[in-house]
């Protein structure tokens, strides 16, 4: 026979835009065929095509970031993360130890992120559009050049963010959380004066020299200058699927027992805004997963009455107006019976350890909370019509139904949502279960039951033109 | 409308085409089963078959095996649209159901070919430009190379390793995840 056919780089482009986006590792290791093969997967046509084709599905769940502890308290030991794969996997090893203070990635796919950002000493605060949020926690303690990193887990690039003064202030921070996001299409908030965002290390504007922000992402020698805006169109809409190599924000909240305050970081600009505040009596939930909808992000807070009941409340920081607002979720349902005359109508609800804010559907367009009680998965939406708006159940899921009966010896517990309210993870004696709402799929993603939260990495992991660019064709192919 | 389009699909259906392989052999085939092939389609569009179409990028061997594709597969696509009007509702779904399944076991089937025929097959079908073919080749390659080494998808298809070893060594380090 003649020489064995082979595939053009088009062909070859078919092939592996078939391989599942759950299935990185496959990509990556088929990337290393032949030359061909690797210019094809690391270009960006195939990058660009990969996620069209595999969006409608939404981009994978690739991994859990949890952080780590033994169940209960909060406070201190309760402060630690990693990253858990949620597919094929062997648990990470911190995951196995279940120390404290950590934090770990637990895999749901093939992908391992190269680098370990998350880990001991570690808290993960948010992890969207790609990027991962993590916060240093000596810095609860003590002023640290790297307080607030923000880490790519598919390159392992870090960021670490300008310190926010938080040692310097009269009155000391008593519960904080932060959250990233991208920031092409969204405006920043504007001081009316002089109409441009006022930061705290450059409050009369840039110096004009011998000043740079730092460069996210850092740029690599290889890699031409235009290519970390790919995905973030020019038009400044995003469809955030390409978009982790472009400029990002972060928004910090905090309470300080006089305010609650709100920081905006801008990668563009490389420093922090100036604060802005409302006064409303709220702690904020360290733990749990801030929720973006539209140009708004909302934190959970909770507030103490007496011994027995908590409220719970909902900050809202809009960032293209700078401003802060508080609202309530609906009163628990044996605080309404006790305090039957004082609270307003409205619907309430049985809550359990845990409330999750989510966004209730793809494309930012809601926010919801949903919350286990008594073996049951609790959805609630809000609802916000021309002269109304509050909170509405949705769905309630038994997860009996769901869950293998021995891993329901106690109430499982919440821990973690995927953005659109399909995926649910659930926290049980026997470990973590993977909830898929859509497909009725149920799958057990890691046997440790030490997991205070866990914040889905969704993302797309295609190889990067690396070791070949510097050659010809790699060339060719990054500007094709 | 409908009877003129069925009376055009009949005399359509009556046309024979000659696709002459690379090696000179000759393949007579219908109208229907040809135009699953776009490139062919817009040659008897262009009403330049007359005498045979010429397919110098194809085998014979290869040849045969997309005319088998085309042939049930132009038949399916010919039967559903019969079925519609001659069955009521629910024999219509059974029946449809029935030839998606006699389809997929087709499919299936005709998969069972050596590596580096299914290579032929994929280059077959993106030069006759034939969509159907092309998905379902390329996405049995994607299946095989799952949970694979580099060095195991290239022997399977008989690929040669023209990175060198420092290139190779490089990139490894930059994916080491995911060969761990």
């Amino acid at each position: 026979m003649a020489a064995p056919p082979e595939l053009v780089d088009d062909l070859v482009e078919e092939v592996l835009l078939r391989i599942p986006p759950d299935d990185p590792a496959s990509l990556a290791r088929a990337a290393l065929v032949s030359r061909r093969w690797y210019r094809v997967a690391a270009g960006r046509s195939f990058r660009r095509r990969f996620r069209e084709r595999h969006r409608r599905a939404a981009p994978p769940v690739l991994g859990l970031l949890c952080n780590l502890g033994g169940g209960g308290g909060g406070g201190d030991d309760a402060r630690a993360s990693r990253l858990v794969p949620t597919s094929s996997s062997r648990p990470a090893a911190a995951a196995r130890r279940g120390d404290a203070r950590s934090s770990a990635f637990v895999p749901t796919s093939t992908f391992r992120p190269p680098s370990a950002a998350a880990g001991p000493g570690w808290r993960v605060l948010d992890a969207r559009h790609g990027r991962v949020l993590l916060a240093n926690q000596v810095w609860e303690k003590r002023p640290v050049h790297d307080a607030l990193v923000v880490w790519d887990p598919v390159t392992g690039d870090r960021l670490e963010l300008p310190e926010l003064p938080r040692h310097m202030e009269t009155s000391p921070w008593t519960s904080w959380n932060a959250a990233v996001l991208c920031a092409a299409g969204r405006r920043l908030p504007v001081d009316r004066q002089q109409g441009r965002l006022v930061t705290i290390n450059f409050p009369f504007g840039m110096p004009s020299t011998g000043w740079k922000p730092l460069r996210w992402p850092p740029l690599h020698a290889h890699e031409p200058p235009g290519s970390s805006t790919a995905g973030a169109g020019d038009d400044g809409c995003c469809d955030h699927i390409d978009c982790r190599r472009g400029s990002f924000l972060v928004a910090l909240v905090g309470v300080n027992g006089v305010e609650v305050f709100g920081h905006v970081y801008s990668s563009e600009i490389g420093d922090w805004s100036m604060p802005t505040s409302c006064f409303e009596l709220a702690d904020l939930d360290c733990m749990a997963h801030s929720a973006l909808v539209g140009n708004a992000v909302y934190f959970k807070c909770e507030m103490k009455l007496g011994l027995r009941f908590r409220t719970h409340k909902i900050l809202k920081y809009d960032l293209s107006t700078h401003k802060m607002s508080m609202t309530h979720l609906p009163y628990d349902l044996g605080m309404r019976a006790m305090y039957v005359d004082c609270l307003p109508p409205g619907p309430c609800c049985n809550y359990g350890d845990r409330v999750v804010l989510m966004t209730t559907e793809e494309d930012d367009a809601g926010l919801g909370f949903t919350t286990v009680h008594d073996f049951k998965l609790h959805l609630w939406a809000r609802e916000v019509g021309p002269d109304y708006e509050g909170w509405a159940p949705r769905r309630v899921i038994d997860l009996a139904k769901l869950i293998p009966t021995d891993a329901l010896s106690a109430s499982p517990e919440l821990v973690g949502s995927v953005d659109g309210g399909e995926v649910f993870f659930v926290l049980t004696v026997n470990g973590l279960f993977a909830i898929n709402l859509r497909t009725s799929q149920v799958r057990k993603v890691h046997g440790s039951s030490g997991i205070r939260s866990a914040v889905p990495y969704t993302n797309f992991c295609t190889p990067a033109l690396g070791a070949l660019a510097t050659g010809k064709e790699g060339a060719g192919s990054s500007s094709a | 409308m409908a009877s003129a389009g069925s009376g055009d699909e009949k005399a359509a259906a009556a046309a024979m085409i000659t696709l002459i392989s690379s090696d000179n052999e000759k393949f007579e085939v219908t109208e229907a089963t040809a135009t699953l092939s776009q490139t062919i389609r817009h040659m008897i569009e262009d009403g330049c078959t007359d005498g045979g179409v010429p397919l110098p990028n194809v085998t014979s061997k290869i040849l045969a095996r997309v005319i088998e594709y085309c042939k049930k597969h132009a038949t399916a696509a010919a039967g559903e649209e019969g079925s519609s009007s001659s069955f009521s509702d629910a024999a219509f779904l059974e029946v449809d159901r029935a030839f998606l399944e006699e389809l997929e076991e087709f499919d299936d089937a005709f998969l069972e070919v050596d590596r580096a025929t299914l290579f032929d097959l994929i280059l077959a079908a993106n030069y006759l430009d034939i969509k159907g073919l092309l998905n379902l080749t390329c996405q049995k390659v994607a299946d095989s190379v799952k949970g694979k080494t580099p060095e195991q998808i290239r022997e399977m298809y008989n690929i040669v390793n023209d990175l060198t070893p420092e290139e190779e060594a490089e990139i490894r380090r930059e994916t080491q995840w995911a060969f761990e």
